[in-house]
């Protein structure tokens, strides 16, 4: 069984306020780990429209079950599915402003990669590896997904449930009691809920596949423990505000072409971008650990391990579950590479320790949303991501004569349904939301292609474009000062409503 | 008695031992079906009629070196028909049984390619039911590669180094296997642009072992041994200097792999995902290899994760390297999952064997060019082929015959056509004008982004225009916009149409 005595000889040393070399380790890493949050500035995509949903929960003390922000698709039916994420982040909006929801972004990423980094410790004895492999294995390929929204609020639900289900697996602990706890919170937060299930799942199998090979009965291979707790997890699911429901939508979004087919980041990863590379360096890396490790792994980290993979190779947005399974796996296995731990392993001065903790506190400070607008440039020092058209929202609400039908870049509808929230939008993040058609239409139209047949047919009376994705449009626009007059212009909006106006 | 007993044991005996073994039906079974598959497989017109055209024109007048066939660029615009000993191996396959003979010869190359395979499979494991499931698997990961072209010609090639390499790091042949390599070379610089890859394999090798032995690993190669590779790695050099553009062809596959068109627009040079069944089977063999290198009993060499983690990657950036990485990676698997200590049992030939390796070999034999129209085939099955009457049940549906035989009888103009249809036109049309073809790295990124457009009928009006179009052979399934936009143009009229493909004159 593995040890625990690490993480207990750490937190008995760190009550004698005497750092250790160890406890730098995991405080560098947990610090690490929050500078990413609190240095990226939060991109409009998928923040601004769950933040006013949020709002409009908070106001109207009910769950919107239709859409409220769009003239193209007013009151069709919309599931909400992460309603509590979305009051959660309006909530502490109206508390703390941005700065607040940078700080709590921060917060979930280090509980969630807390709880993995105490995982891997727990199973191999190894501080300063398991926190190496975290900060250049690991954390370089989950940042893609780290956006502010609701998936990331239930990192740590996943965390949890694999950290309860290692515990029991391996006998540290029992606490199967927990997952339909946190069960009921994931499923009011996030569609990925489904995963606590794979996850229940392949450690069921794995888990009677070792038993049927060691005791040779395939009836008393069944763990019916973990079988009473994963039906109580089921049962959990129905505490939302649409019960069974639900699992219908989760499945029409999984089924959705328009999400599949047009939404970046569910497309599968290739080597072709920056961050499919790192995805497919680590399994390479993965690999290349499992050939030499001088024991085998673990059948059911194997089977976590090939599931997550299969899930991350269908889409981009899985990647960052298979870093939370693919860890434990890598640092129990690299763990066998190494010489055994040694209990007297060098410790460092505690006056050494203690001045690069403080020097890692001043880091964090730095990087707070409080301070890093005033000293870091406008990159990692910024609140909101470059795109986000505030200015351009400001200078459409001033406008004599508001169009009433506006075309925009995507992004802009996410933050034109908060920043401007009586202007109904063409478009937003909600891709499960618009036809195919639509999106179809929305691309060509961007693209310049069809124009005149596409804005008769939505009678678009107003645009709002980014130059970046939709210069051949603006060009059309530009070429025609009788048709389209500009409004507003900066770097990288530009706001036209009709000439005649 | 003992004497008579022992003398009449030895016919009985010299009999069976040539018929097979129990054993080797595990992996001869695997084999014929990779061997069905490859022949059931339709040719594409993609990438085979243009080679057969320039395997004549290589016959008859020697090797071209300038676009000849396209209008859209200059007649003259040098190109690079680095495969001409592959397309003139096509088209003296041609001259001997006519259309058949180019698909026979893919045939098998395919068979002997994945016999190598299974042989190489064998050769890591030492057994043949492990090596049958390296054979299945690197068939099902290559499904996307079966089509007949020059790249078939380099099947062979590849898994020869594959095979000498590994048995010489293995130690279990001499350096004289290693004088196979650079004659080998020859052929396979002049047949397919994949030469590199037998270059990549001998560095891999030369870096691995160099490694082995300043790590002094078990089994490591002494200096010798070493030098007689880097020798070998040299020489094949060199080798890859006879070809009739030298040292240039370097730079020809170097314009290829940076060729924007190529590398954007070309499916088979984009990477693989799971949304493909190909990518499906490619993915999931990679998964069962993962495991394996995890649970397997034995463990690969430093030069073999090289070898395994540089084609992976390189099967990662295209579907197209996947055939490649299948080939290389499932004798690893067969290796990986076999005992310790596991050697090649002797084993009695046997009757029952000999009978099921005859029918295997009959039912390969039966899907063979001459004999496949024979049989009761499906209909959906036969659906799937184009209509020639040399050749039925070959060349796949969407080869324009039927539409090049009108343009044969009614020449002229300046057609825009789809991008599959215009390789068959150069080989059928007499004097062939096409406004582009599979040549991709022939046409500029520019003209490609206009073709695309065109069929998706953007502006169409405007490229018509522009590039003084009159004629339009387009396929239904490719080109829908076009051929719907055409459709309702007063303008255009149909001159010829079948299932696949519809051709549109302007009216002037």
């Amino acid at each position: 069984m593995p040890s625990t005595s690490t993480l207990e000889s750490v937190s008995e040393r760190q009550t004698r306020l005497r750092p250790t070399l160890d406890q730098v380790y995991i405080i560098a890493a947990l610090t690490l780990i929050a500078l990413r949050p609190l240095l990226t500035p939060i991109p409009p995509h998928d923040f601004w429209w769950h933040m006013a949903t949020g709002r409009v929960i908070l106001e109207t003390g009910t769950i919107p079950q239709v859409d409220l922000f769009s003239y193209t698709r007013t009151g069709e039916p919309f599931f909400n599915q992460g309603w509590l994420a979305q009051l959660l982040m309006a909530l502490l909006h109206q508390i703390g402003g941005l700065p607040l929801i940078i700080i709590v972004q921060a917060l979930v990423l280090t509980l969630a990669y807390g709880l993995l980094l105490r995982l891997c410790i727990l199973r191999t004895n190894r501080v300063r590896m398991c926190a190496a492999i975290l900060l250049l294995a690991t954390l370089p390929l989950s940042f893609d997904n780290w956006t502010v929204r609701p998936q990331t609020y239930v990192f740590p639900l996943f965390a949890g449930f694999l950290t309860v289900l290692t515990e029991y697996r391996l006998g540290m602990s029992r606490r199967l009691w927990l997952l339909p706890l946190l069960m009921a919170l994931w499923v009011n937060m996030h569609g990925s809920f489904v995963l606590g299930f794979a996850l229940i799942g392949v450690v069921f199998v794995g888990e009677a596949i070792r038993r049927w090979r060691e005791q040779g009965i395939p009836a008393k291979s069944l763990d019916t423990s973990l079988i009473a707790w994963g039906a109580a997890a089921a049962l959990a699911t129905l505490f939302n505000p649409r019960s069974v429901e639900v699992l219908g939508y989760v499945t029409n979004l999984l089924g959705s072409s328009q999400v599949t087919d047009l939404v970046t980041e569910w497309s599968p990863p290739t080597i072709r971008d920056i961050n499919g590379a790192i995805f497919f360096l680590f399994v390479i890396v993965t690999a290349i650990v499992l050939i030499y490790a001088r024991s085998r792994p673990d059948l059911t980290d194997l089977l976590l391990f090939g599931a997550f993979l299969w899930l991350a190779l269908g889409a981009t947005r899985n990647i960052v579950w298979l870093g939370f399974v693919a860890t434990p796996l890598l640092a129990t296995q690299a763990a066998t590479l190494l010489p055994p731990a040694s209990p007297r392993r060098f410790q460092g001065v505690p006056t050494m320790n203690a001045a690069l903790i403080g020097l890692l506190a001043i880091l964090l400070l730095i990087g707070s949303p409080w301070v890093k607008p005033a000293l870091l440039p406008p990159e990692v020092g910024a609140l909101l991501a470059k795109g986000t058209p505030v200015a351009a929202t400001q200078a459409l609400q001033k406008l004599p004569q508001r169009p009433q039908r506006l075309f925009h870049a995507m992004s802009y509808g996410s933050y034109l349904i908060w920043a401007a929230p009586e202007q109904q939008v063409f478009i937003d993040p909600r891709i499960e939301l618009y036809p195919h058609d639509q999106w179809r239409d929305y691309i060509l139209l961007g693209q310049g292609v069809d124009v005149e047949t596409l804005l008769a047919k939505y009678a678009i009376d107003g645009m709002m474009l980014s130059i970046e994705e939709q210069k051949p449009l603006l060009e059309y626009a530009r070429a025609r000062p009788d048709q389209w007059r500009e409004a507003y212009a900066d770097a990288e909006t530009v706001v036209l409503v009709q000439a005649r106006w | 008695m003992a004497m008579n007993t022992t003398n009449a044991a030895l016919p009985q005996q010299t009999s069976r031992a040539l018929l097979p073994t129990l054993a080797h039906l595990y992996g001869l079974t695997p084999l014929a079906v990779v061997a069905a598959l490859i022949a059931l497989a339709p040719t594409d017109p993609h990438d085979f009629w243009w080679h057969l055209r320039i395997g004549q024109i290589v016959a008859e007048a020697g090797i071209p070196r300038t676009n000849m066939f396209a209008w859209t660029v200059p007649t003259n615009q040098p190109f690079v028909y680095a495969a001409w000993l592959g397309d003139w191996l096509f088209y003296q396959m041609y001259l001997l049984a006519g259309l058949q003979g180019p698909v026979l010869a893919r045939n098998l190359l395919g068979i002997l390619a994945f016999a190598l395979v299974l042989l190489d499979a064998w050769r890591r494991s030492g057994a043949w039911r492990l090596a049958g499931l390296a054979v299945f698997l690197a068939g099902a990961m290559a499904i996307n590669n079966l089509t007949t072209r020059p790249q078939n010609w380099a099947w062979a090639p590849f898994m020869a180094y594959v095979i000498i390499l590994g048995a010489y790091a293995a130690r279990q042949v001499g350096w004289r296997a290693l004088l196979a390599l650079p004659p080998l070379m020859v052929f396979w610089v002049n047949a397919h642009g994949s030469f590199v890859l037998g270059l990549a394999l001998l560095a891999l090798y030369c870096v691995g072992e160099a490694m082995r032995m300043l790590l002094r690993q078990p089994d490591a190669p002494d200096l010798r041994r070493l030098a007689a590779l880097g020798a070998t790695a040299i020489a094949t050099l060199a080798a890859t200097g006879v070809n009739p553009i030298g040292v240039d062809i370097f730079g020809y596959v170097l314009k290829l792999l940076t060729d924007p068109p190529s590398q954007g627009l070309v499916n088979e040079w984009q990477p693989p995902t799971v949304r493909s069944l190909a990518g499906q089977a490619f993915f999931l063999a990679t998964l069962l290899l993962i495991a394996a290198l995890a649970l397997g009993r034995r463990r690969l060499s430093l030069t073999d994760t090289l070898l395994l983690c540089a084609f992976l990657w390189l099967a990662w950036s295209g579907m197209r390297y996947v055939v490649w990485f299948g080939m290389l990676a499932m004798p690893m698997l067969a290796q990986c999952l076999a005992r310790p200590s596991s050697r090649p049992v002797p084993q009695r030939g046997d009757l029952f064997a000999g009978v099921v390796a005859v029918a295997l070999v009959a039912g390969v034999s039966a899907l063979q060019p001459p004999l496949k129209p024979l049989l009761a085939l499906p209909a959906p099955y036969r659906a799937l082929f184009a209509d020639l009457p040399d050749a039925p049940l070959l060349y796949s549906a969407d080869t324009p015959v039927g539409a090049a035989a009108y343009l044969r009888d009614h020449p002229g103009g300046r057609l825009f056509n789809d991008m599959a249809y215009g390789s068959y036109l150069i080989w059928s049309l007499p004097e062939p004008q096409v406004f582009v073809d599979t040549r991709v790295e022939l046409y500029p990124l520019a003209l490609w982004e206009d073709y695309l457009a065109l069929g998706e009928a953007r502006d169409y009006a405007t490229l018509i225009e522009r590039y003084g179009i009159d004629r339009a052979l387009l396929s239904r399934s490719r080109q829908a916009p076009l051929v719907a936009a055409l459709a309702n143009d007063s303008g255009w009229i149909v001159e010829y149409e079948d299932r696949f493909s519809i051709l549109y004159r302007r009216e002037r």
